[in-house]
């Protein structure tokens, strides 16, 4: 994300062009009486808006943290980028709309030849857009090939290929190899617009090469336009659904792709002194900045003094985990009867349903839910040497012995 | 459950928008309404802004948490909200700039008869679609923090639209878990807050009784909890139905006013339309102009309409996307402001850090972060200094009913113990120095330094320069220093 020193600049120079090119349609549309050329510039409209989106996300980014935002505004980039992907479904679906318009009626194309030199200047500024993006991430992909990592590096080449299959958000994970999120999201703007230019251009080379009379009726030819138009509209679609998707596993506050949870708390819980886990949130505040909270439960008779070595102990391997803002709480065992869960929990029960993600009840299984975890998260406890998830326990627990702690 | 309800009414509307876009649709094929298509897709982009809040609605029911999303997926619905309400901004843009271009080339309406029917068919539907979301209207209820109680009364709270069945339904619940808790023990560990009511419902008293919950959980709170998670995606799918309202009051005007005040050209006369411009390039009244360009003998000329009436149809559509931007600008702060991850608005981060410095046996308290999951659901972790591991377990509960005073409660509490009292102000236990671009927030570890520098920059230095320090944070270095916070913060 956001590494490059002039991501700032190009965002600027294409919002220059852009904008520029968008008087200069706007006028000869007007002067020359041409809708498709008012439309046409209507589409570099939707594209600078996106492009400021975008600039404003970036710059946002940047800022610190303060009384407000106290993670700073770092995800500022993956909201842009969301922005800028339901804007581009909204617009997507209101060509889609035109096309089909115009496929009940359609038109012919009346001065192709003006048409047609607008269409390729359009699609030269689109093609330059996608040009200075595409540049400094082949350069940069070179130079940050990190051999220490065992990461895999994304390499996707061809100029504008933003359909990833589905698997790549792993590969993704780079560090700094892949298109942050918001330049995708303006570069899938900016294709938009390229796509849109290479079907006018097509359609009014088609009428240009082979007039239509004035008074006869539309041929095939009038359907080019829509047909490709929403063959366009599906291929840019599936990029902005997989943009959105992207975004929702960061915004959601999703488990990094990339990392093990169960394996990490595992190798938590094998550590001496450790009798269980709970609370544990692993979540992206932006792709390769992960954060981690989780309550670690220790043995009463765990020594003060180790206090700081354990916490080292459990930071490093939430570091070759790849998370490295980590906050742990540490709970002293209340020794036998402590039924392994947060000794530490908000005053009153009824707090429950505002804490951050309360378990909710199965009908089936009724009075059983007594003793479950309330805070409902993942748990392992290791005290049978065994790896149970603590729900299960407890299962088991009130199945065989029913001495749980919930006496009034 | 308020869940259960949205759910229905969602798919309600779904079913009744969808049914009346297929009705358009054929309608439009039949008469060859332009007018009839592209209303039919304003029926479509409703009926895609009901799926994507169905679908959020659907995702969020699952609260608990899962190894794959360790907070459940309750933000799924304010993830909703915010796409929607930039669907709902992109459709104004696009509906502004066909507008502009229907200043350019004024079209009359054809076949406006049928055009009234079914737009007022299409706000029928919004209207009833009105009336199911109305409770979801205006502002959001984001009062998470307060401390207040409320007794124990079950009817509406004053200004509040929410249906009434739905309030008691839940007041009842809470009153008994008041209750419940009122005469639990404090180690309520592994005790879900749900099942309290059955397992308590024979310890339950009346209605009337007033309860002053320990540690001020009101009754609003746990109402709005519940509610005002969803609040922002019923707003988004409201706002939806309200611009399609409006457009359906602007089609039906449009058409009423076509239909009595313009007089259009017959195909028998000669007539000219002084509306139009000379090379008019809309084929649509080409054909009744082209008879009179036939008929040169005849004398008589006649004027089509007044020409403001071609003019309406634009000017109406400005102000009902001049309305929909101001109603739709604030949902769409909101619901980024959560995905941002910013500190909730109720809560003062400045008073916050002071109060909680204050605590006894507190030295120091850093990495302090506040953010909404959802709702009221707020998120806190924070680094905090103290003396020994002996005392921290009593320190420990203090913060936790600190937090829970302000309203958060859920919280991560890292102590950090340092007989060091020099370096009271730094982290002992930070990440590899070559983890910095890799924090979720940078931190200074220069000693000196009396900044808690935040930054969110992805700058490669990873021991950059000396942050300045921004508003109220101030990590103070000296006990004696926290004295004085305490002090002037009590003041």
């Amino acid at each position: 994300m956001g590494r490059y020193t002039g991501k700032t600049c190009r965002l600027i120079f294409m919002l220059v062009i852009t904008v520029t090119f968008f008087v200069v349609e706007i006028v000869t549309g007007y002067a020359g009486n041409s809708i498709a050329l008012v439309s046409d510039s209507f589409n570099m409209l939707s594209d600078t808006v996106s492009l400021c989106v975008g600039l404003l996300a970036a710059r946002l980014s940047r800022r610190r943290g303060s009384q407000r935002y106290s993670f700073g505004l770092a995800r500022a980039e993956v909201v842009g980028a969301l922005a800028n992907a339901a804007f581009l479904s909204a617009l997507l679906f209101s060509i889609s709309a035109e096309a089909v318009k115009r496929l009940s009626r359609p038109e012919r194309i009346d001065e192709p030849l003006v048409v047609l030199v607008v269409g390729a200047l359009g699609l030269a500024v689109n093609v330059i857009g996608l040009l200075i993006f595409q540049d400094c991430r082949c350069l940069s992909a070179s130079a940050r090939r990190d051999p220490a990592t065992e990461e895999k590096v994304v390499m996707n080449g061809e100029a504008g290929s933003l359909t990833q299959p589905a698997d790549s958000v792993k590969t993704e994970k780079t560090q700094s190899d892949s298109q942050p999120l918001n330049i995708r999201g303006v570069l899938l703007h900016v294709l938009n617009d390229a796509l849109g230019s290479v079907v006018v251009v097509v359609a009014s080379l088609l009428f240009y090469l082979r007039p239509l009379e004035p008074e006869a009726p539309c041929n095939w030819q009038c359907y080019v336009d829509p047909g490709l138009t929403l063959i366009m509209v599906a291929i840019i679609m599936s990029s902005a659904i997989s943009l959105m998707k992207e975004t929702t596993n960061i915004l959601l506050q999703m488990t990094p792709d990339d990392l093990s949870l169960s394996t990490v708390l595992e190798e938590v819980c094998r550590l001496p002194g450790v009798i269980s886990v709970h609370e544990v949130h692993v979540w992206e505040l932006v792709k390769d900045r992960n954060v981690a909270t989780l309550h670690v439960k220790v043995t009463s008779e765990f020594p003060d003094s180790q206090f700081k070595m354990l916490h080292s102990q459990i930071r490093d391997i939430f570091h070759k985990a790849g998370v490295h803002s980590v906050t742990v709480q540490l709970e002293v065992s209340e020794g036998e009867l402590d039924s392994g869960h947060c000794t530490n929990q908000c005053t009153s029960s009824d707090c429950l349903k505002l804490s951050c993600c309360p378990l909710e009840p199965k009908p089936d299984t009724g009075g059983k839910q007594k003793q479950h975890s309330f805070s409902g998260d993942v748990a392992v406890n290791m005290e049978n040497g065994q790896t149970t998830l603590l729900r299960e326990q407890d299962t088991k627990q009130l199945d065989s012995n029913r001495t749980q702690s919930t006496t009034f | 459950m308020a869940v259960g309800r949205n759910d229905r009414r969602l798919l309600c509307m779904l079913c009744l928008t969808f049914g009346f876009f297929v009705v358009e649709l054929v309608v439009s094929r039949v008469t060859a309404s332009l007018a009839m298509l592209s209303d039919s897709f304003h029926m479509l982009s409703d009926v895609i802004a009901l799926t994507v809040a169905l679908v959020a609605v659907r995702f969020a029911e699952r609260t608990q948490a899962t190894s794959k999303n360790t907070f459940g997926w309750i933000r799924a619905e304010v993830m909703g909200a915010l796409v929607n309400a930039v669907f709902l901004t992109a459709l104004c843009f696009t509906i502004l700039l066909e507008a502009v271009e229907r200043y350019a080339d004024p079209h009359e309406i054809e076949s406006p008869r049928v055009v009234v029917w079914v737009g007022v068919a299409g706000l029928l539907i919004n209207l009833l679609g009105l009336f199911l979301f109305h409770g979801h209207a205006g502002h959001g209820h984001s009062h998470g923090g307060h401390g207040h109680s409320h007794g124990g009364h079950g009817h509406s709270h004053g200004g509040r639209s929410r249906p009434r069945y739905e309030e008691s339904e839940t007041s009842e619940k809470k009153q008994a878990q008041e209750e419940s808790h009122r005469l639990m023990v404090k180690s309520n560990c592994g005790h879900s807050g749900d099942h309290a009511v059955q397992i308590e419902s024979d310890v339950v008293l009346s209605h009337n009784l007033q309860v002053q919950l320990n540690g001020d959980v009101s009754l609003e709170q746990l109402e709005e909890s519940s509610e005002s998670a969803a609040q922002l995606n019923m707003r988004g799918v409201f706002l939806h139905v309200l611009g399609d309202a409006l457009g359906s009051v602007i089609v039906v005007v449009n058409a009423l006013i076509f239909t009595f005040v313009w007089t259009p050209c017959h195909g028998e006369e000669t007539c000219v339309n002084p509306c139009f411009s000379s090379h008019c390039s809309d084929h649509q009244h080409t054909h009744s102009d082209s008879p009179a360009l036939n008929n040169g003998t005849d004398g008589v000329f006649s004027e089509a309409g007044p020409c403001w009436v071609l003019y309406l149809d634009p000017t109406l559509c400005l102000i009902m996307v001049v309305i929909l931007l101001y109603t739709t600008f604030p949902l769409l702060k909101e619901s980024a402001f959560i995905l941002l991850q910013t500190v909730p608005k109720q809560i003062d981060m400045q008073k916050l850090d002071g109060k909680l410095r204050s605590l006894e046996g507190v030295l120091a308290v850093h990495e302090l972060h506040i953010w909404q999951l959802a709702g009221s659901r707020f998120i806190a972790t924070a680094h905090v200094k103290c003396h020994d591991p002996s005392s921290y377990m009593d320190i420990a509960k203090r913060i936790k009913s600190f937090f829970h005073d302000e309203g958060i409660h859920a919280t991560t509490v890292q102590p950090e113990f340092s007989s060091d009292e020099s370096c009271v102000s730094e982290c002992d236990l930070p990440c590899y120095s070559q983890c910095a671009p890799k924090l979720c927030c940078e931190t200074n570890r220069k000693s000196g330094s009396e900044s808690e520098a935040v930054v969110g920059t992805g700058d490669t230095s990873s021991q950059s320069t000396p942050q300045r320090n921004t508003v109220g944070w101030n990590v103070l270095q000296e006990a004696g220093a926290v004295l004085q916070t305490h002090m002037e913060s009590t003041v």
